[in-house]
């Protein structure tokens, strides 16, 4: 194997304006992509609504614990009540702030919604895009050390020994990189892999094997208790800051859902914005790379927690509509994340929640030109993050010696990065540790963001099919018609009207489960004539969802004055509105 | 939060009226509560939320030393949510005492809850330096005492027409009929007399009949072979929007007791749940102002009615550890022989499944000890398990003398034509007559104080030094917890809800070399820590139980000892060492 010497993420930093969020890029990197700042994302967005200020409307969802802004662009031509009405789309760049790649994607899709060919539908429908939703978590890959970050610096007591994040982890061996640390240790329950001793797998006692490696992320016991790293800067994730199986006690999930600024200003944005029917994040809670497992309804009072069978089809299509643009096979696992943002849209809001990781190294290794002919039966069976000691999947005990599966995906994934490895994996190295005196310490492993950021190589070639993607997504929002409005007259005076509505969008005006949660609000038509007007029928009424084609036919028997005009109007929650005016016939 | 200068000039008005009374030498006590009073409160009437925080006022400024009143944030409507704090405020930091929540009217029709809430910081003010028991746990509790954490919805239930279970909500505009309009059809007061009754309209097929004891109010449902005469339209009111349908979007729709952030579900599966939890602003403000005092061991809400202390879960499966089941049992064991007619169970199986209800945050998500307690019952109408039709009309009828009837009256109804309106005022059902009313507030207070007495409090016990050979000595040091709630619960030791408690040894040239917890006091058992024996953390001190630690040190002279717990206080002594 090939052990560069060269540390790629070398970093020079100028500290004095790290907290003040005007850091100009420092890496010096080869393999990783050029990210923006916080400064130079603000820059972009304000010149985006600047110049095309007809289309683009800028506001600033919230202001982050260190005062930087939560850009949110709004796309739609028109007035604001105009907007309001239309189906929308939400784009979440990069909820956790660790997938700057994916906010860099969001962000060009943006850019690129004001094209020529694109313009016209910004008056049919409204698009939301976040680049950054943790601005703050996303400007520490500016800063030196670096130090992978998920999560903004709520101070957090993990350890519960009533200090409060007096024990981060560090970079020890000052090549500018916080990442592992390997410990020789009769206790540790980690061996080297057979095959390649970079990678460490944990060791099956079953087998007749011993663990000797401790896997831990780099840094010292500062405050003397025998723990390493164990209260680290603060932290909420906020892709485990909502309602659907919120994971109380993890000390990255806040205090309650919703309890950072951030979350709940978005939070309260998707209430007050009830016709965002489809919400894309990218994250970690990957249901696009693998399309998620779907259950029958939950019985009554029953909180349903796999997405429905009735729903489940659209997530297959759209799941396979992301692949075939991103040009690679579904994956065999996805992680889950307890409290995302994604699944809180569609478990407890009942709009289409999606979420791609983007990049891991399982979506690597199924990306299908880089994969080699041979491998169809063997695909990678974890997901990427492999965050410590304790995420290390069990692995089934009748793994052949010949078919290892531990450690495969992660060797796999240095093969795939070929050249690039040395940038993405510091070789192991031994340092004197103060808490492990006469131990064999080596720091190295993983460079942070290794398993979130596509090579520099790929990424444009990356950015612009998730693009492609988000475009194909915009299109297939739900949209009302009145298909036919056939009035016959009775009477002078009295006519009987027959209205057909129709869905001429893809995904249905309401999910069963969106109907499910009545937080979708039914589709309703409103006819201008008082209720005293009505011989069959009344003013005002609901129906169920319409699916892409399905039509639906109402009738009433109205007395209206011949010659006098009204208006048909049918609204919809999630798939716009539309009117129809008739002059009765008769005078 | 309120400042101090808004609400002295709030208080100039109240003073005039309420405050500065004379020893009385015509009034006598009757025990329970002092003749003589600084502030004078009549017990046998309720209050609007101006109402209860001028009692609060008065009872600041009366007594200055032992309470402090401010409020911790606004409701929708932007009333104030007031915390009167009681405790000695010259004796140590109120912050650091052991605290208990007592809050109240949640439910805005609840009303009875504020009266007990403040009838509690009365009670403790008017007897602190005269019942010793009061006395004591002023002096070291810390009481904070919440009203009404729904005061939009109490003040609309007095100032508006309402039934007896109607204004449970808070006043946020909410689409109940989902037609994308909101609040749109409410109740009408059609006949003007401040209550909303029944409508009901003569109907042959009609299958109700007036009651044949009580006519003038009631009706009963026609025996199954025997005609009726009318037929119930329900609450008054007249359709609103047009929708061909009654009443069916009120102010408000959701209900600030499934709004708690621990097993919070949304509305298809917890009725009325609405947005998220903590998203009604009195209720997050209570939250924040819980989570900023994790001195807080217990807590109690009132509701109304039935006659019970609630424990939780508040779901077949929700988070309980059985040593807190069993704490908070016996605490509501006692409650039952405080409250006559008051039944101690467990909220899911007796009541009803609740998500996002309060005390399961409390509990689950703070490890707090924590009951709903649903005050009145009409089991106190006649003192009997008798509650029904008769017993309401004979109630109604010979001791409160038809106050409270609405009689049978036409009224010509836009949708409905000739109908009639009457029944009973919103008064009657869930909250107390006003002669039961002071007894209700006196015999909750009294369970609510047991409970704040059972609440952690530490003292030292023996304090053994002996000296070991080469300058070293082993120090014991007994901790003891004066209440019955251990100083953290299960829960909290479980999920790391709070910090551990912690015994600290330090002095001048005095070194701690190990230290640990004594886990057989007569066969010398320690169980030494890894690491940073001066500060030992200890996962709780045991109710009316105690911990034993023992720190071997090296030096000589004064060594101080500190026991710092969130929930049981603070202490500190000094040792000398040999």
């Amino acid at each position: 194997m090939k052990r560069s010497p060269r540390i790629f993420w070398t970093l020079s930093v100028i500290a004095a304006f790290a907290w003040a969020g005007a850091l100009a890029p420092v890496f010096a990197n080869e393999a990783a992509p050029k990210f923006l700042t916080h400064s130079e994302l603000t820059e972009q967005v304000k010149s985006l609504s600047r110049k095309f200020a007809k289309f683009v409307h800028l506001h600033s969802l919230a202001q982050s614990n260190e005062g930087r802004d939560v850009w949110l662009l709004e796309f739609g031509a028109g007035g604001v009540e105009e907007r309001a009405l239309r189906p929308a789309l939400l784009v979440v760049g990069d909820v956790e702030g660790d997938r700057l790649a994916g906010s860099e994607a969001a962000l060009a899709f943006a850019e690129s919604l004001v094209d020529d060919e694109n313009k016209a539908r910004l008056s049919d429908i409204t698009v939301y895009v976040i680049a950054r939703l943790n601005p703050d978590a996303s400007q520490r890959y500016f800063q030196s050390p670096l130090l992978q970050r998920n999560a903004n610096l709520t101070p957090y007591d993990d350890d519960r020994d009533g200090f409060v994040d007096e024990d981060p982890p560090q970079d020890i061996n000052g090549d500018g990189l916080v990442s592992w640390m390997r410990v020789e240790d009769a206790d540790g329950a980690l061996m080297l892999h057979p095959d390649d001793e970079r990678i460490l797998i944990e060791a099956d006692p079953v087998k007749g094997e011993d663990g000797q490696w401790l896997y831990l992320r780099e840094g010292r016991d500062d405050d003397g208790d025998k723990e390493l790293n164990e209260d680290g800067t603060g932290g909420v994730n906020f892709n485990k800051q909502f309602t659907f199986e919120f994971p109380w006690f993890d000390p990255q999930a806040g205090m309650y859902p919703l309890k950072e600024t951030i979350t709940y200003a978005l939070g309260r944005f998707l209430i007050d914005h009830p016709h965002i029917g489809v919400v894309f994040t990218f994250s970690s809670n990957d249901n696009l790379a693998k399309s998620p497992p779907s259950a029958k309804r939950s019985s009554s009072r029953v909180p349903q927690t796999e997405i429905t069978d009735d729903d489940a089809e659209y997530y297959k299509h759209i799941g396979e509509q992301y692949r075939d643009a991103i040009g690679m096979d579904e994956v065999d696992d996805a992680l889950r994340v307890p409290g995302s943002l994604s699944d809180w849209a569609y478990f407890h809001r009942g709009r289409m929640g999606l979420s791609a990781a983007g990049w891991s190294p399982a979506i690597a290794l199924a990306l299908k030109e880089d994969k080699k002919s041979d491998d169809d039966e063997e695909k990678p069976n974890e997901d990427g993050n492999k965050g410590s000691e304790e995420e290390h999947e069990d692995n089934d005990a009748d793994d052949g010696g010949e078919d290892e599966k531990r450690g495969k995906e992660e060797i796999e994934y240095l093969e795939w990065l070929g050249e690039r490895a040395g940038d993405y994996f510091t070789p192991w190295r031994r340092v004197e540790h103060p808490d492990f005196p006469g131990k064999t310490v080596e720091v190295g492993g993983w460079a942070p963001y290794a398993f979130t950021t596509p090579p520099a190589d790929v990424f444009q070639a990356w950015k612009d099919k998730h693009v492609a993607f988000l475009h194909t997504l915009s299109q297939s929002l739900p949209q009302v018609a009145i298909e036919e409005l056939e009035v016959k007259p009775l009477r002078r005076g009295v006519y009987e009207v027959t209205v057909r509505m129709t869905n001429t969008g893809y995904l249905p005006t309401e999910l069963k489960h969106g109907e499910r949660t009545t937080d979708v609000l039914p589709t309703r038509l409103v006819i201008d004539l008082p209720d005293e007007a009505f011989l069959a029928g009344q003013p005002r009424t609901n129906f169920g969802p319409l699916a892409k084609g399905e039509v639906r036919e109402a009738r009433f028997v109205v007395q209206a004055k011949p010659g006098g005009k009204n208006t048909f109007s049918l609204i919809s929650a999630l798939g716009g509105s539309v009117g129809q005016s008739i002059i009765w016939e008769g005078e | 939060m309120m400042t101090l200068r808004t609400f002295l000039t709030g208080l100039l008005i109240v003073a005039s009226t309420g405050l500065g009374f004379a020893q009385d030498e015509n009034t006598f006590k009757a025990l329970g509560a002092p003749a003589h009073r600084k502030v004078d409160v009549s017990w046998n009437r309720f209050y609007d939320v101006d109402g209860l925080a001028s009692i609060l006022k008065q009872l600041h400024v009366a007594y200055p030393t032992i309470t402090k009143l401010y409020s911790i944030g606004e409701s929708f409507q932007g009333r104030p949510v007031w915390v009167l704090e009681v405790t000695n405020r010259e004796n140590g930091d109120p912050e650091r005492k052991p605290g208990m929540y007592i809050d109240g009217n949640i439910h805005g029709n609840e009303v009875q809850a504020g009266e007990v809430v403040t009838y509690t910081a009365w009670y403790l003010c008017e007897n602190y330096g005269k019942v010793d028991l009061i006395t004591e746990l002023v002096d070291s509790r810390v009481i904070y005492l919440l009203p009404s954490i729904n005061p939009d919805g109490r003040d609309y239930w007095f100032h508006n027409a309402n039934t007896q279970h109607s204004s449970r909500t808070g006043q946020m505009p909410t689409d109940e009929d989902k037609d994308g309009l909101m609040d749109e059809d409410p109740f009408d007061d059609l006949d003007g007399d401040g209550s909303i009754t029944m409508m009901r309209k003569r109907d042959p097929d009609g299958r109700f009949l007036p009651h044949p004891d009580y006519p003038e109010f009631q009706m009963v449902r026609a025996e199954p072979d025997e005609r009726g005469e009318y037929i119930i339209l329900g609450d008054e009111g007249v359709d609103n929007d047009g929708d061909g349908r009654v009443n069916e979007d009120n102010p408000g729709g959701y209900d600030p007791n499934r709004n708690w952030a621990y097993d919070w579900q949304p509305h298809y599966v917890q009725y009325w749940a609405k947005d998220f939890p903590f998203s009604f602003p009195a209720i997050r403000a209570v939250g924040e102002f819980v989570l900023a005092h994790p001195n807080i061991g217990g807590m109690v809400t009132f509701h109304n009615y039935g006659g019970y202390i609630l424990r939780g879960p508040n779901r077949d499966g929700g988070p309980l550890e059985p040593q807190d089941e069993q704490v908070m049992f016996d605490i509501a064991k006692r409650g039952e022989r405080m409250l006559p007619f008051y039944r101690n169970v467990i909220s899911w199986e007796d009541l009803y499944p609740v998500w996002g209800g309060q005390f399961d945050w409390f509990y689950a998500g703070r490890g707090i000890t924590a009951f709903t307690s649903e005050l009145w019952t009409p089991k106190n109408m006649f003192r009997s398990n008798d509650t029904g039709d008769n017993a309401r009309g004979d109630f109604l009828r010979y001791l409160l003398l038809n106050d409270g009837v609405v009689e049978w009256k036409p009224y010509d109804h836009p949708q409905y034509g000739a109908i009639e309106i009457g029944g009973v005022k919103k008064e009657f059902g869930r909250v107390p007559p006003s002669f039961l009313l002071e007894e209700e507030c006196h015999r909750n207070m009294a369970f609510t104080l047991y409970h704040a007495a059972q609440t952690p409090l530490l003292e030292f016990g023996e304090i053994e030094v002996e000296a070991l050979r080469d300058g070293l000595s082993k120090v014991w040091v007994e901790v003891r917890n004066l209440g019955m709630i251990p100083t953290r619960l299960q829960q909290d030791i479980k999920h790391n809800i709070n910090r551990a408690d912690v015994v600290m040894l330090s002095g001048e040239g005095v070194e701690v070399i190990s230290a640990g917890r004594v886990t057989d006091r007569f066969f010398n058992r320690v169980e030494a820590v890894k690491a940073r024996p001066e500060r030992l953390m200890i996962d709780r001190v045991p109710g009316l139980g105690v911990e034993r630690v023992q720190f071997v040190v090296s030096g000589r002279g004064k060594a101080k000892i500190v026991v710092d717990s969130l929930k049981g206080g603070r202490i500190e002594t000094v040792v000398e060492l040999p």
